[in-house]
């Protein structure tokens, strides 16, 4: 079973995402704070990381920095509601696995219906 | 004083020896004219005194019959016309009219010396001509001149009376004591030096008020130019009127900003140019107690329809003592001004809601992912009647349109972050008509005409902001003719090397409100709309350092214009995508 952690500091989107990756048949690991992630990668291995961009004690790119420090191999998917092009080339450069976000999905329908 | 004045008319006067004649002949200063004049002058009087002294003279017989063989008086009479005719002509030359002053107090002094030793010496009436001669050359040659002047006048008077006493001439007076002779001589001397003296004091005085009045009458006429000049080169509208309110002055600047000419409005009421509520308030301001000039500023109809914002500032006319004669009304056109004071503060306005908009967005965010997210989760899970599905679909699509609200404004909130780069705009504009062409907003009764006057052209930009532009000025144009019409999209290169992109439609068109709200947040004329589009427009073309502007009247369509300056050289090397 694929093990992943789940990083967010908004505990409702950390439950529905754990909800539904577990529906997925996932093993799901999830923490509020980059630092708590950073310890339980440490302790046990995981085969992915999901983490939010915003986070108010570290970035989800540091976040980023730091598990690749400890895990360079480990897939690492960063999320995002404000997305912007800069934290995205910043993202890939560090080893970023993906850029997930929904805005240019947004953007296409905000082309069709605006 | 007179030392400067002297030395300058001197060397007016006397061109200098080098040369003479045609400096003399080019310098036609005042000076020049002046002793021209005075010269006309002597010439003149002094042919009627000679004439009509002599010639009365000779009635009462005080003249001797004969001077050698011919008649004494003939030959007076014909040198003087002679010398008259003469100096005449050299008058009208107008060559060296120093010399010719010279020339005139020469022959003067000499017909005079002639006269008086012809007269009985001593006694003769005639040693009083000495002091005319003395008098005008004061007047003409100045102090030097008079010096001179007594001082030939005393040798030659004391020269003559000495020869006649000794016996040299025949006809001499009665001869007298050597004291007397010595005594009268030197008292005609001290005349003659007397009255140099005095006639050089007063020419002088003259010559100094003379210049002093002519140099406040160039002062008056220069302050009266200069006072002129301001006046009508002041960029300011500049009218004057009377207590009553009657218009005295009105400016060309004036003429201009009120498009009235200065010759309908001069002598009429001001309230035609100014308003009758300004007027009131001036005549409701008592200037002599308060001394702040009135403001006032009001927006204008033009004859054609035109508005305009004047700037009026009313100060009080008034005389040295105080006295009230009228009112100065001073005025700008301050439309420019008030545009863009109102441009500052529409982008006052929106940064204050960008920033308010990003901290709602965001906080509204959060929650909607999760909302929509746990609604996701659940259809996959659970199996739901058809009923029941509707409702979550409902669920579903309010987020997602919560979500596009949510976009809109951060969108609003933060065009700025976008990277930019060289954007070629023809292409850009194609791709968005041939989404538009595609759209199911456009309907059969819609035609989309893409027209670019060239073929392609680059500017430093964010395709997808300049793609959102281009979509939701079409967008509205469309909505705009929900009866059908005909959307051109015209792109053309601007006078500075910059782009100029317009978007025509045959639509409703916009009513004055509409169009002063048009970029306003909020402000959709359109019933489905959030209101945000055109100030997402807006902001993306302030962000691209552009302009937008628009023309429309109600019933007749909406042109929308965008200008978006040339790319700078630096951004031109800038990779293209």
């Amino acid at each position: 079973m694929p093990s992943i952690l789940l990083v967010d500091d908004e505990p409702d989107i950390l439950e529905f995402l754990e909800q539904y990756l577990q529906d997925m048949g996932m093993d799901v690991s999830t923490t509020t704070s980059a630092q708590d992630a950073l310890q339980q990668l440490r302790k046990k291995s995981f085969d992915m990381v999901i983490s939010d961009i915003r986070m108010p004690e570290m970035s989800g790119v540091e976040l980023l920095k730091e598990t690749k420090k400890l895990t360079p191999d480990i897939i690492f998917i960063l999320i995002t509601a404000h997305a912007s092009l800069e934290t995205a080339i910043d993202a890939q450069q560090h080893g970023a696995y993906g850029y997930l976000t929904s805005r240019s999905k947004a953007r296409k329908r905000s082309a069709s219906s605006s | 004083m007179s030392g400067d004045l002297k030395l300058a008319s001197e060397q007016r006067v006397l061109p200098g020896p080098q040369l003479p004649g045609i400096v003399a002949e080019l310098n036609h200063s005042e000076r020049d004219q002046e002793i021209q004049r005075q010269i006309l002058w002597l010439i003149v009087s002094r042919a009627i005194l000679m004439l009509f002294g002599l010639n009365l003279a000779d009635l009462l017989e005080t003249l001797p019959p004969r001077l050698g063989s011919v008649p004494f008086i003939s030959f007076f009479n014909i040198t003087t016309v002679v010398l008259t005719a003469a100096y005449f002509g050299l008058w009208w030359s107008r060559r060296r009219p120093s010399w010719q002053l010279y020339l005139q107090i020469g022959a003067d002094l000499w017909l005079t010396t002639l006269l008086v030793a012809h007269t009985r010496g001593i006694e003769s009436p005639f040693v009083s001509f000495y002091l005319l001669i003395i008098i005008y050359s004061s007047l003409t040659l100045g102090r030097n001149g008079a010096m001179i002047g007594a001082a030939l006048c005393a040798v030659l008077y004391s020269g003559i009376i000495s020869t006649t006493q000794l016996g040299l001439i025949s006809f001499g007076p009665p001869r007298i004591e050597s004291e007397t002779l010595a005594f009268r001589i030197s008292f005609h001397a001290l005349g003659f030096f007397s009255v140099a003296f005095l006639g050089t004091y007063l020419s002088v005085r003259l010559y100094a008020v003379k210049e002093q009045l002519e140099a406040r009458t160039d002062s008056v006429k220069h302050l009266e130019k200069l006072n002129e000049r301001i006046v009508s080169c002041i960029r300011s509208g500049l009218i004057t009127t009377n207590l009553g309110g009657t218009i005295t002055v009105f400016n060309s600047a004036a003429e201009e900003i009120t498009e009235k000419k200065s010759s309908d409005v001069l002598e009429t009421p001001v309230q035609s140019v100014i308003g009758e509520e300004l007027w009131l308030k001036i005549q409701s301001v008592d200037p002599l107690k308060d001394l702040r000039p009135l403001r006032h500023e009001f927006w204008v109809t033009m004859p054609d329809g035109e508005k305009r914002f004047l700037g009026f500032s009313v100060s009080p006319l008034m005389g040295k003592e105080g006295r009230l004669f009228g009112y100065i009304i001073a005025f700008q056109d301050l439309t420019e001004i008030q545009r863009l004071g109102e441009e500052i503060r529409l982008k006052e306005k929106m940064a204050a809601i960008g920033r308010m908009a990003a901290g709602i967005a965001h906080e509204i965010r959060n929650p909607l992912t999760s909302i929509r997210g746990s609604a996701e989760v659940l259809r996959s899970r659970l199996t739901l009647h058809e009923r029941d599905a509707r409702l979550m679909d409902i669920m579903l699509r309010e987020s997602d349109r919560l979500n596009k609200f949510v976009e809109d404004f951060l969108c609003f909130a933060r065009p700025g972050k976008q990277p930019k780069h060289s954007v070629e705009l023809v292409s850009l504009l194609r791709d968005t008509s041939t989404l538009l062409e595609n759209n199911p907003e456009v309907r059969k009764m819609h035609s989309i005409i893409l027209r670019p006057e060239i073929a392609q052209i680059a500017i430093h930009g964010n395709p997808d902001q300049l793609k959102q532009v281009f979509w939701n000025l079409s967008q509205n144009a469309l909505r705009a003719m929900p009866e059908g019409g005909t959307l051109t999209i015209q792109i053309a290169t601007a006078q500075d090397g910059g782009a100029r992109i317009t978007f025509q439609d045959t639509g409703i068109g916009m009513t004055r409100e509409e169009k002063e709200n048009l970029f306003q947040p909020f402000h959709s004329g359109f019933k489905t709309g959030t209101g945000l589009v055109l100030s997402i427009v807006f902001q993306i073309m302030d962000d691209h350092k552009g302009r937008i502007s628009y023309e429309s009247e109600k019933g007749r369509g909406t042109t929308v214009s965008l200008y978006l300056p040339p790319q700078e050289p630096a951004s031109k090397s800038a990779h293209v995508h």
